[in-house]
């Protein structure tokens, strides 16, 4: 209950996200499951190796008991191909996943291994805050900064650096641009936002071109105003965005329908938006899968 | 933001680039009789996706050029007329009522040809040459290769087809192929699951061997009925997997 307190005291807390719905857990909520993730496969993040080092292994073998004693189920610590990172405990599995993205998404994990359900809350949380939680049970202090990636083709060179939390992102990323007109997304290419500051949860940032729509021709304007946007075809691109794990294309049609009851059966509750950004690229979908996935969350989440 | 490029549109471009070959050694047997054809069903199928998008703002797809094609190839031998009315009907009831292609639950050729199949019972069977067969085969890899073809599908379809007749290819005619590449592995049609597209696949071979071995008539309508009854199923099939999908993950995760 202390250490409850201490992270709800300290904000680390905030750090946690609950599935199903994604959010932050409630104060007094008890996980079926926790989910460490040290692998990032998201097109140019920062090796979470990085954020570890030869000097955190001690903190993060802390922070790892800590969070075990916040659940009576499993711990998971999904990791590279590599050595063992953590020592090993009571009650902590180590996974491990390919280098590929989607694989090192916290929610196809979820998914594979201890799907969340309504009445079993799965929470997951990157290693880095793990390793704070050592930090501060070590040592009473919070790190005051974390490893943030710069990087994208509006960049003159990638870089990997050191920033507090909501670090203004054109001052950090100024002294590296290329000439011409730039857009600045907090988060990676797939599932970022153009934003001024760092995300909380975000350990990227990644500068791209901006391009201006070219004006169309009206009727050829005209033609493509659809009424409806054109429905996506189940290619082996469609498969693979999802990690090939579930019935995806059914899963896409449910969520696109609005048919929650089919999508609840079809495991959407350990799905937050960034599983389906990677499908949201791949077929250019209008709308967005991932905002239709939050309107379904938000509804099951209304009549819950 | 950046968008990726497998939308509806691409997955029928590729479809139409795998066309190509098939369509060069059709026309070369075929010659100008056979272009004539050709063009009509293309003028038609245009007229009608032309007609959906202006009245009912429903983006016309490439994939129609595919249907024309597959209709110009299958299709009974019956006067101008009767072609009209059966890709009108096709079309319409087949694909475009339902909303275009990639939202419809039958390919539009497949339609069309049972319609005329059954419309016209005493019209003859197109004899396909054997040439078409071996062309559906660099079709179906530049359709592999890209990932639109549905590997599974096709793999269910030739095991069943080669088990089936004894471990030699008699069943794979020109016919056979030809439908099984262009008209059962459409992904907009096919099941989407991968259990489902299995039992697909292999429904299909069954479907074709069962109508083989009790049915004295032309390789094309025992393949093009074959296609529609698995269309039909391909939604109940999908079913299956996902219910076989549910079971499993139920009896592991409780």
């Amino acid at each position: 209950m202390a250490l409850r307190h201490l992270l709800q005291s300290s904000g680390l807390w905030m750090q946690l996200r609950a599935r199903p719905f994604g959010k932050v857990p409630e104060a007094s909520a008890a996980p079926a499951a926790i989910f460490v993730m040290a692998v990032d496969t998201r097109p140019l993040a920062p090796d979470p190796h990085h954020a570890i080092g030869e000097e955190n292994i001690a903190r993060l073998n802390l922070g790892l008991r800590a969070l075990s004693r916040f659940c009576e189920g499993p711990l998971f610590f999904c990791q590279d191909r590599g050595p063992d990172i953590p020592d090993p405990h009571d009650g902590l599995k180590i996974i491990r996943t390919s280098e590929l993205h989607p694989e090192g998404l916290a929610g196809l994990q979820i998914h594979r291994l201890f799907p969340a359900r309504l009445s079993r809350q799965v929470w997951d949380i990157l290693v880095e805050d793990v390793v704070a939680i050592g930090h501060l049970l070590s040592e009473g202090l919070l790190p005051e900064t974390k490893v943030v990636s710069l990087a994208g083709p509006g960049l003159r060179e990638a870089r990997l650096v050191r920033c507090p939390p909501g670090a203004d992102l054109r001052e950090l990323c100024y002294a590296f641009m290329s000439p011409g007109p730039r857009m600045i997304l907090s988060g990676s290419v797939l599932d970022g936002r153009e934003s001024r500051w760092l995300g909380f949860h975000d350990r990227q940032v990644t500068v791209l071109e901006r391009r201006e729509p070219t004006p169309r021709h009206w009727l050829e304007a005209a033609l493509r105003r659809a009424s409806r946007p054109e429905p996506v075809i189940a290619t082996a691109a469609v498969e693979q965005a999802l990690g090939g794990a579930m019935p995806g294309m059914a899963l896409l049609r449910a969520l696109s329908i609005g048919d929650d009851e089919a999508a609840v059966d079809l495991d959407v509750l350990s799905l937050v938006e960034e599983d389906l950004a990677l499908v949201d690229y791949v077929t250019a979908a209008s709308p967005r899968f991932s905002d239709l996935l939050r309107a379904a969350l938000n509804r099951i989440e209304a009549n819950a | 933001m950046i968008r990726g490029i497998w939308t509806r549109e691409t997955v029928a471009m590729v479809f139409l680039a795998a066309l190509l070959p098939v369509a060069v050694s059709w026309i070369w047997d075929e010659g100008v009789l056979g272009t004539g054809r050709l063009v009509f069903v293309f003028v038609l199928a245009g007229l009608w996706q032309a007609l959906f998008t202006f009245f009912r703002a429903q983006s016309p797809s490439a994939a129609g050029a595919v249907s024309a094609f597959a209709i110009a190839v299958l299709a009974p031998e019956v006067g101008p007329l009767q072609l009209a009315i059966g890709v009108s009907f096709g079309f319409v009831f087949g694909e475009l009522a339902f909303g275009g292609w990639g939202r419809s639950v039958l390919s539009p050729a497949v339609v069309t040809v049972m319609f005329l199949g059954f419309g016209f019972p005493v019209a003859d069977w197109p004899h396909l040459p054997v040439q078409i067969g071996w062309a559906a085969i660099p079709a179906a890899a530049i359709l592999l290769f890209f990932g639109v073809l549905p590997w599974r599908v096709l793999v269910g379809a030739l095991v069943v087809l080669i088990a089936a007749g004894g471990f030699n290819l008699d069943l794979l005619t020109s016919a056979v192929v030809f439908v099984l590449v262009f008209l059962v592995c459409d992904p907009a049609i096919s099941a989407s699951t991968p259990l489902g597209r299995w039992l697909y696949g292999a429904f299909f071979g069954a479907l074709t061997a069962l109508f083989a071995a009790f049915w004295e008539t032309a390789p094309v309508q025992i393949a093009v009925s074959a296609a529609l009854l698995v269309s039909l199923a391909a939604p109940l099939l999908d079913e299956m997997a996902i219910a076989v999908w549910q079971a499993v993950r139920r009896y592991r995760h409780g």
